[in-house]
């Protein structure tokens, strides 16, 4: 199970949709990709999946070249990218046999009824044309999940659904990363830091950070404190720190608390500290900003 | 054979097959039904009344074609292409199941609007024309090569509306008005798909018409010429043939290439 992107380009038009993208994933586990809108992320997935081909360099899934053997590297993925409809004309058990026949794999109707179950779809005899936003996309789940791949290419896979639905779609993948590879994209970053162990950050088309989401909730934690102060929230020396350069930016969460952030190195944490009991302190805490804090950092 | 079985049901599960099958049956018998309730008066042989009946044969199918198999490649430059181009099939074999479930389709109307056109004669003349047989052999390569250009049409356009509308206007439209300026200046319209089609219409003929004719026309001291070609029965033949290898072969070229940058 391996997903590499080997100095991947994309040019849509005059637009340079990704530039030089490269990782590797491998292993089982969910690999979080996370970008504003316009980053490249659903122009990857479309590069993995065969939809798009690249400018320039590569995509390949366990070492097949997507764009060169579509149907020898499509083997081993089972995608839901942008807004996937199952067959109009097909009832819901029929599109799941046919996603089950099309990759030559038998499933059982036991099999078909707990995946059916699992995820609470409509009767089988419903037509797919019938069914909501919503249910279309659980029957199109159902389809991957019939086709057994190993990898799993999910772009943005709870948008447009109710939290029920969502909540559904979370619970499938936690329980699917214990033995696949997923690559999953999204806007919503309590669902990344939910259900994915690794994150690569994605702007304007380039990589901007990876690691995995523990290291990046830690890396940029520290880069803040959280100060409560006994008394208001002393301005005027905060505005003295910022101007000795020990403080990067100041928030003014209340009256008493103060969010500061600063260049995140031990040292100055230290001094600060220092400085920051004579004003009057009742608590100093590392400000839990995790994921986000990260993405607002890198975005900018 | 997957895609095959499914793509014959998309044919047999949704409507548009069983509303065309019964407006081509009613079409063709609106003719008889007029001859013979005296309303019209019928043709002295049989020959004129099957030629009458397949007259517009090419249009018929064209349009026919168009609307059964109209999007049968532009379905997958929306949201139902995000599955099937996902999937690990060729998509030379999409395109072929797509283009066998068309054919097979539109030569059940065909056949069947020919059927009507040949029983119909038979009931009202005992007899049928003499090509009868070659008359189907040659129709069903009609639908062939009418099938692969409308696939082709079909992988050129992202909207459905647009290639049918296209298909139909280039056959319809630009395909007479080539044929009539090039009668003007003695060429013969051999790359045309209607003028190959004209060998069916001259397979009801008592016998095969001249391949060449020429009329002079002499008006106010000026002369004009004009030259009307009929195709050999085998170059028609040939001539759907190259419709039916050439514009599924660029169809497949297109289809092949063709990226999905965004749903429609």
């Amino acid at each position: 199970m391996e997903l590499v992107a080997d100095n991947l380009v994309k040019k849509l038009g005059k637009t340079m949709a990704l530039d030089g993208v490269s990782f590797k994933l491998e292993g089982k586990g969910c690999f979080g990709y996370l970008g504003p809108n316009g980053a490249g992320k659903t122009t990857t997935m479309k590069l993995f999946t065969n939809l798009l081909r690249p400018t320039k360099g590569r995509a390949t899934i366990d070492g097949i070249d997507v764009s060169r053997e579509p149907s020898t590297a499509l083997k081993s993925v089972g995608s839901l990218v942008e807004e996937p409809e199952p067959y109009n004309f097909m009832k819901v058990r029929e599109f799941m046999e046919f996603a089950a026949r099309i990759r030559e794999r038998n499933v059982d109707g036991a099999e078909m009824n707990r995946i059916s179950e699992r995820l609470n779809l409509p009767p089988p005899d419903s037509l797919c044309s019938k069914l909501s936003k919503g249910l279309k996309r659980r029957v199109f789940l159902a389809a991957l999940m019939v086709q057994g791949t190993d990898i799993f290419v999910l772009d943005e896979p709870t948008a447009g659904l109710d939290p029920a639905e969502s909540v559904v779609f979370r619970n499938i993948i936690l329980e699917l990363k214990k033995e696949k590879l997923i690559f999953l994209s999204s806007h919503l970053l309590f669902e990344v830091t939910q259900v994915c162990d690794s994150v690569i950050f994605l702007n304007k088309g380039k990589i901007v950070e990876t690691g995995s989401v523990e290291d990046l909730t830690r890396k940029y934690t520290s880069k803040a404190i959280r100060v409560e102060f006994t008394e208001r929230v002393p301005a005027a020396a905060i505005e003295r720190l910022k101007a000795e350069g020990l403080v990067t930016s100041a928030e003014i969460e209340g009256e008493r608390i103060c969010l500061l952030r600063f260049d995140g190195k031990e040292e100055t944490r230290r001094k600060l500290v220092d400085d920051l009991y004579p004003l009057g302190v009742r608590n100093i805490n590392d400000a839990q900003l995790g994921l986000e804090q990260a993405y607002m950092e890198l975005m900018k | 054979m997957t895609m095959v079985k499914a793509d014959m049901r998309f044919y047999l599960h949704t409507r548009r097959f069983k509303v065309i099958l019964p407006f081509y049956i009613i079409v063709a018998l609106l003719f008889p039904i007029l001859y013979g309730t005296n309303v019209l008066s019928k043709p002295l042989l049989v020959n004129d009344y099957t030629a009458s009946a397949f007259g517009e044969l090419v249009s018929f199918t064209v349009l026919l074609v168009a609307l059964l198999a109209g999007d049968s490649i532009s379905q997958d430059f929306g949201r139902q292409g995000f599955f099937t181009l996902t999937q690990p099939v060729r998509r030379s074999e999409i395109m072929l199941a797509r283009t066998f479930a068309a054919f097979v389709f539109s030569t059940v109307v065909m056949l069947v609007w020919i059927g009507i056109g040949l029983a119909t004669g038979f009931a009202f003349y005992g007899a049928v024309v003499a090509n009868w047989a070659l008359i189907l052999v040659t129709s069903v390569l009609l639908v062939g090569s009418v099938v692969s250009f409308v696939v082709l049409f079909s992988s050129l356009f992202k909207s459905p509306s647009i290639s049918i509308v296209i298909c139909v206007l280039v056959v319809w439209l630009v395909m007479p008005i080539i044929t009539g300026v090039l009668d003007l200046v003695g060429v013969e319209p051999w790359f045309l798909l209607t003028y190959a089609s004209d060998a069916i219409t001259n397979l009801t003929a008592v016998s095969y018409p001249q391949h060449f004719v020429s009329t002079s026309v002499t008006e106010g001291g000026t002369t004009i010429t004009v030259s009307a070609y009929t195709p050999y029965l085998w170059e028609g033949a040939l001539i759907m043939v190259a419709y039916l290898v050439i514009s599924l072969a660029l169809a497949w070229v297109v289809y092949s290439r063709k990226e999905l940058t965004e749903a429609s």
